[in-house]
């Protein structure tokens, strides 16, 4: 880990907000910048340990490749059930803001 | 002894010899809950009309003398078990008004064995803590002194258990979950290996370490549920095919002379005076219960777990948190609290184009480290031994504006989420002021069995489970 990553800031706090989708105020981005870069800092120290022969472990019980057996699928929901939290439906779809229109 | 006291074992077997009815044994938890939750605050949903027509159903079943292993045993859920028609909220107003489509497989299970759903407990909103106190609606507090937070993330499943609200709870354990509120609370929980039980249906915080399990009363009762909830459903794609003992049964066996690791790293961290001697003491007596000798050994990359899980977690938790758009289901992202924003940040910069490989490929190669270190003591040693919390209970409000302190609550528990091993937090005491104290006992892989008999042995011979808080 290089040095450049030892402090974050507010600008980089806001891009990181904005690739995670969070809206965040000016108060909340300052308190983040600061939570967030000790918490940061605290993970330097794994820098210190040599990983150049280790495999990297995403799967903690060795499975792979796990794949459903074909025959019968599952319950699935229907429509109306899939549809009954939606905050907004129309004509039994789910109703989205539109992706072209200017905000 | 009052009804909502009683431990599963015990009410199973005055409901089958009827000497009172699943009904009465309802109103029993329910009437503690009207008395004492809007103090204790354990949960987010009561299910009062529909825990007494599944009581009553249950005793129709009792008198034809129909036996399931929890017929009429009132339990609660953490609100991140999903449950078909009773609102699922993982403590947050992002799914404030969530109601789910169908009941997870653990859920699932419990029903099928006959328990009745007496509600859903609070929690640290999506499982992120270790105090209760990151709840959207409001810390829960620990039984035993109401100043005193009941551990996380599964706060409200400890209170209610420890209050006498039902008779077992559901947790998830992620990174301390179920064993530090058990720890806090005077109860039995068990962190199971990765893959014991499914995830399927249980709002998902990190993963590849989520695990769901239960806080019980005792040893007996947690080994009864184990059975229960244990096993491939085929729906999980992340479960070995490992066959289920039979927990219940196989109890009682010898757990034969043991050998048990203390690994210097864990007795040297600052543990509380109070905490460190009566684990040693509960220690020795389990080597005077059982046979056995204590080995001093090392688990070297100790003091690299929380930086590690620290990155992996939050990571996986940016990951799954992204399908929160409220569109489908739930409100907008807006409603997300501090905690959550934190790691979503955290995890959306440790997986940014440019910091992955320092962060959370380097985490992962570290996870095979920890994960090493482990196997090589179990090459050695039967089991572990350590305490849960390096603490006593903490006070309400004592971490709350130091995220990093909070985080390391969990410094003696998070290793072992890392390499996907079991472990069982007994109670072993209380300290002066009447806080208790839970030790945990850790397995290799898939070991549940021998630290359930190890825990029976220890539970039988010190009862701490007859001591109850007052409130």
């Amino acid at each position: 880990m290089s040095s450049k990553l030892k402090k974050l800031n507010q600008k980089q706090v806001r891009r990181v907000a904005d690739l995670a989708k969070l809206t965040l105020t000016a108060k909340e981005i300052a308190k983040f910048t600061a939570q967030l870069s000790t918490i940061l800092d605290h993970f330097q120290s794994l820098a210190e340990v040599n990983t150049a022969e280790v495999e990297s472990t995403s799967q903690v019980t060795g499975l792979r490749n796990v794949t459903r057996q074909d025959g019968k699928p599952g319950r699935c929901l229907a429509s109306a059930e899939a549809l009954a939290d939606a905050p907004a439906k129309h004509q039994g779809y789910f109703k989205v803001k539109g992706i072209f229109e200017k905000k | 002894m009052k009804l909502n006291e009683l431990t599963i074992d015990q009410a199973q077997e005055g409901l089958f010899r009827g000497d009172f009815s699943s009904v009465e044994l309802v109103r029993a938890c329910l009437a503690r809950i009207k008395k004492a939750d809007s103090r204790i605050k354990a949960f987010i949903t009561v299910c009062e009309k529909k825990a007494l027509n599944q009581a009553r159903e249950a005793d129709q079943q009792l008198r034809k003398g129909i036996k399931k292993r929890l017929l009429g045993i009132p339990v609660a859920f953490k609100d991140l078990f999903v449950t078909e028609g009773i609102k699922t909220t993982a403590g947050s107003q992002v799914l404030a008004d969530f109601i789910p489509q169908y009941d997870a497989t653990v859920v699932r299970r419990f029903k099928e064995a006959g328990a009745i759903v007496v509600g859903k407990t609070n929690l640290d909103a999506w499982g992120h803590g270790s105090s209760g106190e990151n709840s959207a609606f409001g810390a829960t507090r620990n039984p035993w002194n109401q100043e005193y937070v009941p551990g996380g993330s599964s706060s409200g499943s400890g209170a209610a258990l420890a209050a006498g609200m039902c008779l077992a709870a559901t947790g998830t354990d992620t990174g301390s979950s179920i064993r530090l509120p058990a720890s806090f609370c005077n109860l039995v929980g068990m962190k199971n290996t990765y893959g014991r039980v499914s995830r399927f249906g249980v709002i998902a915080m990190a993963s590849s370490f989520d695990c769901p399990g239960c806080l019980t009363k005792t040893v007996k009762d947690q080994a009864a549920i184990l059975e229960i909830i244990s096993g491939q459903d085929g729906a999980d794609a992340t479960m070995p095919d490992q066959k289920v003992p039979d927990y219940s049964r196989i109890l009682s066996q010898e757990t034969g002379s043991l050998k048990i690791g203390l690994p210097k790293e864990y007795f040297n961290r600052g543990i509380d005076n109070e905490v460190g001697d009566l684990v040693k003491k509960a220690i020795r007596k389990i080597i005077d219960l059982s046979g056995g000798e204590i080995i001093p050994v090392s688990l070297p990359h100790t003091k690299y777990a929380m930086p590690c899980y620290y990155i992996l977690v939050p990571s996986e938790i940016s990951s799954n948190l992204a399908r929160y758009d409220g569109i489908r289901y739930g409100r907008g992202r807006d409603k997300f609290g501090d905690e959550a924003k934190r790691r979503i940040m955290l995890g959306t910069y440790a997986l940014s184009a440019g910091y992955y490989d320092a962060f959370y490929l380097k985490a992962q190669k570290i996870r095979t480290l920890i994960k090493r270190d482990f196997e090589k003591v179990f090459s050695k040693v039967d089991v572990i031994m350590a305490p849960t919390s390096p603490t006593l209970p903490f006070k309400l409000g004592e971490k709350t504006n130091d995220p990093l302190a909070m985080y390391l609550s969990d410094i003696l528990v998070c290793p072992v989420n890392i390499a996907g091993i079991p472990a069982l937090n007994l109670p072993v005491g209380f300290s002066k002021n009447g806080l208790p104290v839970g030790m945990q006992i850790i397995g290799s892989q898939f070991s549940e069995e021998k630290l359930l008999r190890i825990g029976y042995t220890y539970e039988q011979a010190t009862e701490w489970y007859k001591i109850k808080p007052k409130i």
